[in-house]
């Protein structure tokens, strides 16, 4: 009997066991599954390697690094879910960071640098930057955007990834003692690399950001073998003023400020420092027949589309292309498109240029936002033959001369209409000239019959003087 | 003595049939072969009267689009290519592998570009081409090759003025003795 019932007490403990161990194991899946984070890791990755692979720019800017993804964390403020990454450079960035006029401590060159991927919460807008710590106490590699831990001294300061500046914090202790926002990188005559320069107001002081490279050589593991000497690359102007100990300060800002004219879908307008450009884009989903057309569609209605217009800090000079539009990838179903224009244009040619210049590259986002469709699957074949036919005819052959060969058959009159629409002193004449800048290369261009006028008269209206536009009926910026 | 001298001929000319003929079989020749079949089927779209080959090559930094999820992206959808990938991993590597040579020129018999209707112009007309407000210049590299020797990559720039431009990486595939373009993937575009 005692036999019997010792068994069954063994049967119900072991049974228990099960019982308690199967209950632990649903227990563990059950936290897994709470923990994963809105933007993970992977999703950074992704996205990052989208941005590589999509064009030209991010690879120029991003070309010089490597993130070190595999210790790469997460963490989230009330703007942002982060991904934090180590990077491995071609060149190591470090910095002296002094006060303007004052001699700078050439051997105290120091500085840890990271990768952020920020997904903004408000719109699941993502981006890029990098966060330069300059620790007065440590090497700086310690810190992690959040938390930047207690007893950290020094200078944070975040750039984009071609390293134009977005915003710096200086901390004692910890706590954020000092900031400087500077947006705008406009270069002015007295400044080296020129920032908005906040007003100054009591307390504020103007540094200098020195920027040195080195060259590093790592072993296969990944860890650093030796470094070369530090050589001067060259340096950053902006004003710094004291803070109220916000706690959330020393966050990075949003790099664009949401243009608020488009106010259902998130077009983001960072063409800061140049008003009039800005005043144009403005003003371009207000002119007739365009926009009831086809612009609608990255200007306007379509909610799976976010369009960045910024100033290139890679295309800059005359000579360089007006502008380029990239499809970067699609985030969480939302189509990231890029448009940069070249700051140079945005200075100097003519409003109806830079007008023209946008519509030009609006349509081709809106190309390659239809064309990005096709291709992940959500429209199908026929759908996309009806709407670009000649794209479809001819992308097999190469797809960026077909984009042209598109806009040259169906949307020259229309833009035309648009730059009446914008500039009533326009003639039919010199309005469809402007609409043929930029489509050299289609047959339709070099089958015009006034081919040599309409060349000279884009040229004019880029690289006119100002009585030269007045002449012709052009609207000068500035 | 006399069987010396025989045997000295014959081991002579069976040598002189082991020595190649200049411009043979090699790398430049099937880069030149890849170049005329691109550049004689796209003549219509480009309106090729004027191009520039690489007499002084055309330096481009390969490593940036050497990957297969850029190369393949669209290859199905666009292209109809019926495999997943263009090139095998092993082929990127080998393609790897070719970038040093980059700047290596190929060497394009102008005679031959006469043959076949494309004009050639050399740097100063390049120059003046870059000049002329309606001008065009395309440039292309030194083809990179898979490792059969079967499939083939180059990058190709056009200028056509101020405001347009373009820059494309072009797959090739040799298909019945003939080099056809596969597929296509844009850089950069203006």
């Amino acid at each position: 009997m005692r036999k019997t019932i010792f068994l069954l007490l063994a049967a119900f403990s072991v049974s228990l066991i099960f019982l308690y161990s199967c209950r632990k194991t649903e227990s563990v899946t059950a936290a897994t599954e709470i923990v994963k984070p809105a933007f993970s890791v992977a999703d950074a990755k992704k996205w990052y390697v989208n941005l590589l692979s999509g064009t030209t720019s991010p690879l120029a800017k991003a070309g010089h690094f490597k993130p070190l993804w595999e210790g790469a964390v997460n963490s989230e403020d009330e703007t942002y879910f982060i991904v934090e990454s180590q990077v491995q450079f071609d060149h190591t960035p470090g910095f002296v960071i002094h006060p303007d006029l004052e001699m700078a401590d050439t051997n105290n060159i120091k500085g840890k640098t990271k990768l952020l991927v920020l997904k903004s919460k408000k719109n699941g807008h993502v981006q890029a930057v990098l966060m330069h710590i300059v620790s007065q106490n440590t090497s700086g590699s310690e810190i992690n955007y959040r938390p930047k831990g207690t007893h950290f001294t020094g200078d944070i300061f975040f750039t984009d990834l071609e390293g134009t500046f977005i915003n710096g914090w200086k901390y004692y202790n910890g706590r954020v003692t000092e900031k400087s926002t500077a947006a705008a990188p406009k270069q002015t005559n007295n400044e080296v690399v020129g920032f908005a320069k906040p007003e100054d107001g009591d307390g504020c002081h103007r540094d200098e950001i020195r920027y040195y490279e080195q060259t590093c050589y790592y072993y296969t593991d990944g860890s650093q073998a030796f470094c070369s000497g530090w050589e001067y690359i060259t340096s950053m102007f902006t004003t710094y003023c004291p803070t109220g100990g916000d706690p959330t300060d020393g966050a990075v800002q949003e790099i664009y400020q949401t243009n608020e004219v488009y106010s259902n879908q998130s077009i983001i307008d960072s063409l800061l420092g140049y008003p009039c450009a800005q005043n144009i884009l403005k003003n371009l989903p207000d002119l007739n027949d365009f926009t009831d057309s086809m612009l609608n569609v990255v200007f306007g209605l379509n909610d799976d589309v976010d369009l960045k217009f910024r100033v290139s800090t890679r295309l800059t000079s005359s000579s360089q292309p007006n502008g380029e539009t990239n499809h970067l990838g699609i985030v969480n179903g939302i189509h990231q498109l890029q448009i940069e224009l070249n700051p140079w244009v945005l200075e100097h040619a003519s409003q109806d240029f830079i007008a023209r210049l946008m519509m030009h590259e609006g349509i081709h986002a809106m190309i390659q936002y239809e064309y990005e469709k096709y291709s992940s699957g959500l429209i199908d074949s026929t759908t996309f033959k009806s709407l670009y036919p000649l794209v479809w005819q001819y992308s097999r052959g190469n797809l960026a001369l077909a984009e042209h060969i598109q806009i040259s058959e169906a949307y020259v009159s229309s833009m035309a209409h648009a730059l009446r629409s914008f500039n009533p002193a326009l003639d039919i004449w010199k309005s469809t000239a402007l609409a043929w800048a930029g489509l050299q290369d289609t047959g339709a261009y070099q089958a015009l019959q006034d081919l040599n006028d309409v060349t000279d008269f884009n040229y004019m209206a880029k690289f006119g003087s100002a009585i030269d536009y007045e002449t012709n009926g052009l609207k000068k910026c500035n | 003595m006399k069987n010396k001298r025989i045997s000295f001929l014959l081991f002579f000319n069976f040598a002189f049939f082991l020595v190649p003929p200049l411009n043979a079989q090699g790398p430049n020749t099937t880069s030149f072969d890849v170049l005329i079949s691109f550049f004689s089927a796209y003549k219509a779209p480009y309106r090729l009267s004027t191009i520039t080959l690489p007499f002084e090559g055309l330096s481009y930094n390969f490593n940036k689009i050497l990957d297969r999820s850029f190369l393949d992206k669209d290859l199905k959808a666009m292209s109809g290519y019926k495999q997943d990938s263009f090139f095998s991993q092993k082929d990127i590597s080998y393609l790897k592998s070719q970038v040093q040579k980059e700047n290596e020129l190929v060497r394009i018999d102008s005679c031959l570009l006469l043959r076949n209707n494309i004009a050639f112009i050399g740097p100063a007309k390049e120059q003046n081409e870059y000049k002329n407000r309606s001008g065009s210049v395309t440039k292309v590299t030194q083809p990179l090759f898979s490792i059969d020797g079967n499939k083939a990559l180059f990058y190709l720039e056009r200028y056509c003025g101020d405001g347009c431009g373009h820059g494309v990486v072009f797959l090739m595939e040799k298909q019945k003795g003939k080099w056809v373009v596969v597929h296509n993937r844009k850089v950069w575009a203006e």
